[in-house]
């Protein structure tokens, strides 16, 4: 069989992935402009570095060819290095399809490749908007093939695949709209884009600046603060809109083994991953939404199947009412519980640990800041004080609340659930014992004494490690998970 | 029953302190060439100097304490490592999980007759800092012995 060449609608695509990771050399390229105004010389820095994006993804283009037989996916690629990958179908750790809207009435999209193999990039692979017959393809050899896995000890009968699901769930119009309008993600939007007006504060001739600065002197207060609520509307918006878009249709089923999620409006995002391969399920919520009694669900996976996103966590469902969410969750993978009847809380007089540690570690971080404002801006101690006083009771609350929140159970002789609360956050656990990589018990002399103890569970996430550490248990349960643990 | 590591591994101990140590000394005596050369600060030795003396001596302190409170112990189900007296830490990694058995023998470690031994899971690495040769040879093969029987059974 020759190897196929990609079609020629995926040259935009890959024009595209080029320009996401090389559109700071068009900044670089064009920044005399801010500080000259306009100049040839800008307009050919910026030609110049199109110009080689573009040549880039062209050469990428043709060279890169795929091969789809019995055995493996087989990708051939590189100009000066030729690069010949091979990837076993049982070596896909999960599949996801990308198709953007311009993509659908060619019936084309993209694949992504990826394995648990420790190397990141190179053991993976995308084929650019090749048609979806491609998709098909490689998912049938995967679930006809026999899986080699060596972690499942349970054996799993290979069932024909049906195009009847063994479980189903779709967002509502309801629950998208609470997801959207309970993200933090705004936070990070107004993060960028105050990055955004730093770096203009760099461009920027001064005069410019300066002028701005006198008109702004001239606004009454009001405006300023109307200002200043519009910047966080806009930012909300952004965030509400771009979640909206992106977890559109929310879609997750699952058909033998298998669970696939499928989201997205603008870019369809379908990503596949063989139950067997999840390495914990993490149900994590901000504590806005702990207040409100949601909780997100997503698996850890040892790939990056959500790459793009910049996080290596499948969302398996995005909002659910905290009490129902594992009773859901049961219904797509069957070892997770549907309730904790052996739950061990942090007892409550340990509670104080928390409180103190929390409280202890914000109030260094307020002195420092507070000795460094106090030397250079005096006239600010004061605010800055109130404002670090405030800061310190937040933190001790929060302590508390993760104090609350912390506990392990095991489940049975195979599953094992954790809670704990960190920064902002708090987050469940369910992970079955084969798949923790290992386990530690750590213990101060003082908390001897008081019989008290850490518990840390290291699994894998993406290519690394997630510790997952419940802090102040009892010493004796602790042990007691050890031993469920290290029992043969 | 637990294993203490080889005394020797307080002398390795130390040479790399030692080591650490002449880092340091090589930093001060830069910054007193800059000083001649371009006149930087005098303060600047005397900092590298202090923090080179804390780093050296702290390091030196505490080697008797890590040396009496690390343990390992390997069964046919986990290798178990325990450190630390005031602040104790158990780890224990299942034999089943274990994907790489690593021996490295540096100059200092090879000086001593010692070889250390990194024992790697998926998601993590555990050093025995140092073993005596035909020890670390035995000790990786009954690890890989042991995790193929545990994945045959699996």
């Amino acid at each position: 069989m020759t190897p196929k060449r990609l079609p020629l609608l995926a040259l935009p695509v890959m024009i595209g992935q080029e320009f996401k990771s090389w559109w700071y050399l068009l900044i670089v390229a064009g920044s005399s402009i801010f500080k000259q105004g306009f100049n040839w010389w800008a307009v050919l820095g910026i030609a110049a570095a199109l110009l080689f994006i573009i040549g880039l993804a062209a050469v990428r283009y043709w060279r890169f060819s795929y091969l789809i037989d019995d055995q493996a996916v087989t990708i051939n690629s590189g100009l000066f290095v030729k690069k010949v990958r091979h990837i076993p179908y049982p070596n896909i750790q999960t599949l996801s399809h990308q198709q953007w809207f311009f993509l659908q009435p060619f019936g084309l999209e993209t694949l992504n490749i990826e394995t648990s193999s420790k190397d990141g990039k190179e053991g993976a692979g995308t084929l650019f908007a090749v048609s979806t017959s491609v998709g098909q393809e490689i998912e049938a050899h995967r679930h006809h093939q026999p899986v080699l896995t060596t972690e499942a000890s349970e054996t799993e009968p290979q069932e024909p695949t049906t195009p009847t699901f063994d479980a189903k769930y779709q967002i509502s119009a309801r629950d998208l709209n609470l997801y959207a309008a309970t993200s933090m993600g705004f936070l990070a939007i107004l993060a960028a884009l105050g990055w955004l007006w730093n770096k203009l504060d760099d461009v920027i001739p001064k005069t410019w600046q300066e002028n701005a600065f006198d008109q702004l002197a001239h606004l009454a207060v009001f405006v300023l603060v109307f200002f200043i609520i519009l910047f966080l509307a806009v930012a909300v918006l952004i965030s509400y809109l771009n979640l909206l878009q992106r977890y559109y249709h929310f879609t997750l089923t699952k058909q033998a083994h298998t669970l696939t999620a499928t989201r997205g409006f603008f870019k369809r995002l379908e990503v596949s991953v063989r139950i067997s391969r999840i390495q914990a399920v993490r149900m994590r919520q901000s504590l806005l939404r702990h207040w409100l009694h949601l909780t997100t669900i997503q698996a850890l996976l040892a790939s990056n199947a959500a790459d793009e996103e910049k996080d290596n966590d499948l969302v398996l469902l995005p909002v659910i009412k905290a009490d129902l969410a594992l009773s859901m969750m049961h219904n797509f993978i069957d070892w997770v519980p549907t309730t904790t009847p052996e739950f061990t809380p942090v007892s409550k007089a340990n509670h104080w640990y928390f409180v103190r540690n929390w409280a202890l570690w914000n109030l260094g971080l307020v002195a420092i800041i507070a000795l460094v404002v106090g030397h250079f801006w005096r006239q600010w101690l004061l605010w800055t004080l109130i404002v670090g006083v405030l800061w310190v009771l937040i933190q001790s609350f929060q302590g508390l609340s993760a104090a609350r929140f912390t506990g392990v159970a095991i489940i049975d002789a195979h599953t094992l659930l954790i809670r704990n609360g960190s920064l902002w956050h708090q987050t469940q656990y369910v992970v079955r014992r084969q798949n923790i990589q290992a386990m530690s018990l750590k213990q101060s002399i003082w908390m001897t004494r008081k019989h008290v103890a850490h518990l840390v569970l290291s699994i894998r996430r993406g290519d690394g490690n997630e510790p997952v550490e419940a802090r102040y248990l009892e010493a004796e349960s602790v042990e007691k998970i050890m031993t469920w643990y290290r029992r043969h | 029953m637990q294993t203490q590591l080889p005394a020797q591994i307080k002398t390795v101990w130390r040479l790399r302190a030692l080591i650490d140590g002449l880092l340091w000394v090589i930093l001060a005596v830069g910054f007193f060439v800059a000083h001649i050369l371009w006149s930087w600060p005098w303060w600047l030795i005397a900092i590298a100097l202090g923090l080179g003396v804390l780093h050296v001596g702290s390091h030196l302190i505490l080697i008797p304490y890590r040396y009496a409170f690390w343990r390992y112990q390997i069964s046919s189900d986990d290798v178990v490592l325990q450190s630390g007296f005031i602040f104790r830490k158990t780890e224990a990694i299942p034999i089943a999980r274990i994907q790489n058995v690593t021996l490295e023998q540096g100059p200092l470690l090879r000086g001593q007759h010692l070889q250390s031994v990194k024992v790697q899971t998926a998601a993590t690495t555990h050093e025995i800092a140092g073993v005596e040769e035909a020890v670390a040879d035995a000790l990786r093969e009954q690890i890989m012995q042991l995790a193929k029987e545990a994945r045959d059974d699996a």
